[in-house]
């Protein structure tokens, strides 16, 4: 059972060994990208009558990420040095 | 072992035996039947970028504006510390994405209508097939139910068949009871006929006849049943005989003794 509990009901303490306790074999990461990827598609797109969300909260994050890698070239453009 | 394995033309060849009856199929229940359907709509979502999860999950400790007032201090910190740099770029930003929302909010419903109507053609087409599929089948039901009742009706063909057989029987024994009755009648009448003649005649026609009307004289002496030897003896006679006693029958009043 607690190898079955999801994060949000892990105890702080418990953290480190539940986390070894995850399965990080190729197919049990592969695994866990398939899950996350079916957990968003059943929610936001596989329904009879979606929403531009959908698809938004993807294009945002990937703008996210994409800001994020460029942080380090985009830090030349500041207005100002000292903040 | 038949109930096991119930198509097996030759159950034979599976001995009954343990191995057999510990093959069980399709024990597993099947979760995912019938199909749960599809839900109606998506998970809720706020500005199209925040889950309500989220909002829920801060109403406890902050309220409703809790959300807003972490977004507009996140933003405000941003742009202070320049974690968000305003260059060229960001008014370019600000005009792509006012652009998109200004599309999504005007054309969004009738896009959608539209998509159900495509999904609205396919299921009718679907549901068109299944419905054909079910009327075939329960035609094919009501048909063979139809026969069946047509074989519980079968005796009455069968009565009817063994009724025309029988009248068919009894026709054809009267048929020829009536003929025995002809034959013997036409022979018996041959005789009074030649008889009625010979009386009437007498010797003038004696020459006539020559000896067979002796013979068929003497004959017909001799009894009524005898049709046999009659047929035999005077062949010759009859045909003239039965021409005569047709013409004898309608002018000369016949004994009736011999009339049967």
């Amino acid at each position: 059972a607690a190898s079955e509990k999801k994060l949000l009901e892990v105890k702080l303490g418990e953290l480190p060994s539940w986390i070894l306790m995850r399965d990080f074999t190729p197919s049990g990461i592969a695994g866990a990208f398939q899950r996350g990827y079916y957990r968003y598609y059943n929610k936001y797109v596989n329904v009879k009558k979606g929403s531009i969300a959908g698809l938004s909260m993807v294009l945002a994050a990937y703008v996210f990420l994409n800001y994020c890698r460029s942080y380090k070239e985009l830090k030349h453009e500041r207005l100002r040095k000292y903040h | 072992a038949a109930a096991a394995a119930p198509s097996l033309k030759n159950a034979a060849l599976l001995r009954p035996g343990v191995l057999q009856a510990t093959r069980i199929f399709h024990t597993g229940q099947p979760n995912l039947a019938p199909v749960p359907p599809l839900p109606e709509h998506g998970g809720k979502v706020r500005f199209g970028l925040l889950p309500e999860e989220f909002f829920q999950f801060l109403y406890p400790k902050t309220g409703v504006t809790g959300p807003y007032v972490l977004g507009t201090g996140l933003i405000l910190r941003l742009l202070s510390k320049e974690i968000y740099a305003i260059t060229p770029e960001t008014f370019s930003v600000i005009s792509t994405i006012g652009f998109l929302v200004y599309i999504v909010k005007k054309h969004g419903a009738s896009v959608g209508e539209f998509a159900d109507k495509l999904n609205e053609q396919k299921i009718a087409q679907l549901e068109e097939v299944k419905q054909a599929s079910i009327k075939q089948i329960q035609d094919a039901i009501d048909m063979e139910k139809s026969q069946q009742a047509l074989v519980q009706k079968r005796h009455y063909l069968f009565d009817v068949q063994r009724n025309n057989i029988a009248m068919a029987l009894e026709v054809t024994y009267r048929e020829q009871l009536h003929r025995v009755y002809r034959e013997v009648k036409n022979r018996l009448d041959y005789h009074i006929s030649v008889q009625n003649y010979d009386a009437s005649e007498g010797t003038r026609a004696h020459d006539k006849l020559g000896g067979e009307a002796c013979g068929a004289e003497h004959l017909c002496t001799a009894g009524e049943g005898n049709s046999r030897q009659v047929h035999c003896r005077s062949k010759a006679a009859r045909k003239e005989g039965s021409s005569s006693a047709s013409y004898v029958n309608t002018s000369i009043p016949i004994k009736t003794a011999r009339n049967s």
